[in-house]
């Protein structure tokens, strides 16, 4: 305990607290930026700390990263380009909400979900690390393999109108998930002898393609209404700018049932923050009264993909400073971060520099505070995007769009790529066909087929190891769960229909 | 407000235009170097690999005079990073960091649009290490346990993440007399939990991933598979010391596009020796876990192109 006083107190240091701040402000707008990512926000930011201390580091790379992931949001938001791969469930209702002059609502919605999620995963973190991190060693291939098969239920429960047409759209996002390397063969698969798809599609390329520059087709479609138009509507009434009561009524339960989402998901090596925004706003979108106004401004699914998100980035430090093991890519990049300052992530920190630990607690608990003030005191430079004109914000989110995506690996081929998903994207919106089951579906694949096939390497092919262990026995059950509520769902829905 | 929005917007893309196209800038041969030289880093940003070219390159940019800017061209288990450097202009402004296992392994793989011979070779760098590591509570404490057990079970899965690795546990197996399974890591974070978790017994690990669960104590170090033994482990022989003729070796190499000319490339050489000797980056390869060596660049084109004839003949076996 007075470890983590003296941690709060070295974070509150003007020299310490200046680089809080500035990895906040870096974060938050390499975020918002379409095409950079958290991740790639700290992997630039890594070479600049060989000169400070590890506190100082580390505390701004972890500040960078938790705003990256809400700053993401922001563009999300007012553009419908998520800004990183865990903003893209928050495109729909985020978007929708802008729509109706609610921008500053739905942002102020991110903002309090985010630094909720995270505040609530860094306290586990200090709290439960060591048991959870143990714990988590439990999931082996199989278990991993009956989550995805779980997880791959929420296509079905985000199919909408149309179960077929979700089903399809899951199905195409599994088939791109497969272009690459093959998983236990390691030669090229589906990549039509381009060397650079033997890597396979970039999570990243595909949501820009088929989120935000086939939103850009689409108002092409409706050019001449638009032009001359302000992009957002302005908020008709004063509430349409707060985050109320009533909002906080509505979002707080799946503030924590989110925040306990991503904590699971943060602490399982492998999963990220990408995943976790889905399964966050499935499960809000599955509790909530009103699931039928999900996707056309729903505040509580903002709050669900949200606090889902950021709640990763504070219980990804689970299993990296219990075990050493990192929990997702951006996690994996802070493990050079710990190295270039002399430390070893894992339970050997805990001997090397104790209070070097306690002081990343304190700093990820501050820099939600940091992030609350920056963002509540800067959001109206940012809702300004809402009132520029179509004309205008349109091209320019081309640009974004195009120059993003390029500066994600230096590729020519990613923008050809991204072009074409617009196609798809813009194709399949146009047929009703739901975007979203695409985008899980692209995300479950290689998860999925990697950790199958290397369940049934390992048993030598016995498809036993599916139901051997506990773990994966709870798993099928939920996902038997999962599946009779979606049809039973899908049949009161019908019977309702009927009867009017 | 609306006016300063909308000029910000504006200002924004364009910037981020220029900034892109800015890597593109190209200029005529005047005395070598007269503007900043691009260096290709075929890992992504944050690596072990980046890390250590970062810190090269920015102690060669003192001895060379002018800044070396770093692009990641990543992808295709570090080739596309290659091709890159292969297309680039061989005006000595583009040069890039080529290890050894794309270079002369991965070819064999997948196809690749380059052969060792498109490029000029100005140094080694870094070596990465190999070794033998099974979880802290394994039974096994010495490779020979580790054998017996495999022996008596008839078959055994190891874990690794791709070639060279995969050799070793094949001339180990067959020089014992076991059956040695491959399971393919695509990423090293997914092989070491499988590891502590228990789920696979042994894996043929490399060094700089690790170090950090064998100083901890997570994992034991049953041999190590390089020419040396490991520095955390000196107690812990080497593979070749038990009497197995096995011997795994990774470099990280700087190339440039064939047919630069000679004094620039000498220019060149001359700036990276001199780099490698910089206290900051052979403090931070150390503790990126990396070894330090050096090899000329006359020598780390010899072992190119050895390894690429022999690793033909390896995967020309493996495809029998």
């Amino acid at each position: 305990m007075d470890m983590l006083l003296n941690g709060f107190m070295a974070v509150l240091m003007p020299e310490n607290l200046i680089y809080l701040f500035g990895g906040v402000v870096i974060g938050l707008v390499m975020g918002a930026i379409p095409g950079l990512t958290a991740t790639m926000a700290i992997a630039l930011i890594i070479p600049m700390t060989y000169y400070i201390t590890p506190t100082q580091s580390l505390i701004m790379l972890l500040a960078a990263y938790n705003a990256g992931t809400f700053g993401g949001s922001m563009s999300a938001i007012l553009i419908a380009t998520p800004g990183t791969p865990a903003a893209a469930a928050t495109v729909a209702d985020g978007f929708a909400l802008a729509k109706q002059g609610k921008a500053v609502k739905a942002i102020k919605a991110a903002l309090f979900a985010s630094c909720f999620g995270c505040l609530f995963s860094s306290v586990m973190l200090v709290l439960v690390a060591q048991p959870v991190a143990r714990y988590a060693l439990k999931f082996g291939p199989a278990e991993y393999t009956v989550l995805m098969v779980f997880s791959l239920t929420i296509i079905a429960s985000a199919a909408g109108r149309s179960m077929i047409k979700g089903l399809i759209g899951g199905c195409l996002g599994l088939l791109f998930g497969c272009v690459g390397m093959d998983a236990v063969f390691t030669s090229p698969r589906l990549t039509f002898g381009i060397l650079k798809l033997s890597s396979g599609i970039d999570l990243m390329v595909l949501l820009i393609g088929a989120l935000a520059f086939s939103e850009l087709l689409k108002q092409v479609c409706n050019i001449r209404k638009t032009t001359n138009m302000p992009h957002l509507p302005a908020p008709s009434c004063k509430e349409d700018s707060q985050f109320t009561k009533d909002d906080l009524k509505l979002s707080w339960k799946h503030w924590f049932r989110s925040s306990v989402i991503g904590c699971v998901i943060g602490a399982l090596p492998g999963l990220g923050p990408a995943l976790a925004c889905w399964v966050g706003y499935d499960a809000a979108k599955r509790s909530a009264k009103h699931p039928e106004l999900f996707g056309k401004g729903a505040v509580e699914g903002i709050a669900g993909a949200e606090a889902a998100n950021n709640a990763v980035c504070g219980a990804n430090m689970i299993p990296l400073l219990s075990l050493g093991v990192p929990g997702d890519t951006g996690a994996a990049v802070l493990i050079g971060a710990f190295l270039v300052q002399g430390l070893t992530p894992g339970p050997l920190i805990f001997s090397e520099s104790p209070q070097t630990v306690y002081n990343v607690y304190a700093g990820l608990i501050m820099c939600n505070v940091v992030l609350f003030f920056v963002v509540m005191s800067s959001y109206r430079l940012f809702a300004g995007v809402a009132k520029l004109e179509g004309s205008l914000i349109y091209p320019a989110v081309c640009v974004f769009c195009v120059v993003g995506v390029y500066a994600l690996n230096r590729s020519l081929v990613d923008v050809w790529l991204m072009l074409f998903f617009a196609v798809i994207g813009f194709v399949l919106s146009k047929f009703e066909f739901p975007t979203v089951t695409m985008l899980i579906g692209f995300i479950l694949s290689p998860i999925f087929e990697r950790n199958a096939r290397r369940a049934l390497q390992l048993s030598f092919g016995e498809y036993s190891v599916f139901f051997r262990s506990p773990l994966c026995w709870a798993f099928w059950a939920i996902t038997v769960i999962s599946v009779v509520t979606i049809l039973w769902g899908k049949r009161k829905h019908k019977t309702l229909q009927d009867g009017l | 407000m609306r006016k300063a929005t909308r000029f910000f917007v504006l200002f924004a893309a364009l910037v981020s235009a220029a900034l892109v196209s800015l890597g593109f800038a190209s200029a005529a041969l005047a005395a070598y170097p007269d503007q900043a030289v691009t260096m290709i880093v075929n890992y992504s940003a944050g690596g072990g690999t980046d890390l250590a070219a970062r810190a090269l390159a920015d102690a060669a940019s003192k001895a060379l005079g002018e800044a070396i800017g770093i692009a990641n061209v990543t992808g295709g288990s570090g080739t596309v990073g290659i091709a890159e450097l292969k297309n680039a202009k061989n005006d000595g402004y583009t040069i890039g960091v080529a290890t050894l296992a794309p270079l002369t392994i991965v070819p064999w793989q997948i196809k690749v649009p380059y052969t060792p011979k498109d490029f000029e070779y100005i140094c080694a760098f870094g070596q990465y290490g190999y070794g033998l590591a099974v979880r802290a509570d394994s039974p096994y404490n010495t490779v020979e346990d580790l054998l017996t057990a495999a022996k008596k079970a008839g078959r055994m899965n190891y874990g690794a993440t791709g070639y060279p690795q995969p050799f070793a546990m094949e001339a180990l197996g067959k020089a014992a007399g076991v059956n040695f399974i491959y399971v393919t890591y695509a990423d090293t974070a997914a092989l070491i939990t499988d590891i502590l978790g228990g789920f696979i017994e042994v894996t043929l690990c490399d060094q700089a991933s690790f170090t950090s669960y064998i100083k901890g104590g997570q994992m034991k170090l049953l041999a190590s598979a390089t020419d040396k033994r490991w520095e955390i482990a000196p107690d812990v022989p080497t593979l070749k010391e038990l009497g197995y003729g096995v011997e795994l070796l990774s470099y990280m190499g700087l190339c440039a596009p064939a047919g630069l000319d000679a004094g620039i490339l000498e220019a060149l050489r001359k700036a990276f020796a001199a780099a490698s000797e910089n206290a900051t980056y052979k403090d931070i390869l150390v503790k990126s876990n990396l070894v330090h060596t050096y090899l000329s660049g006359e020598d780390y084109k010899k072992l190119v192109y050895e390894k690429y004839d022999e690793y033909k003949e390896l995967f020309s076996k493996v495809a029998k």
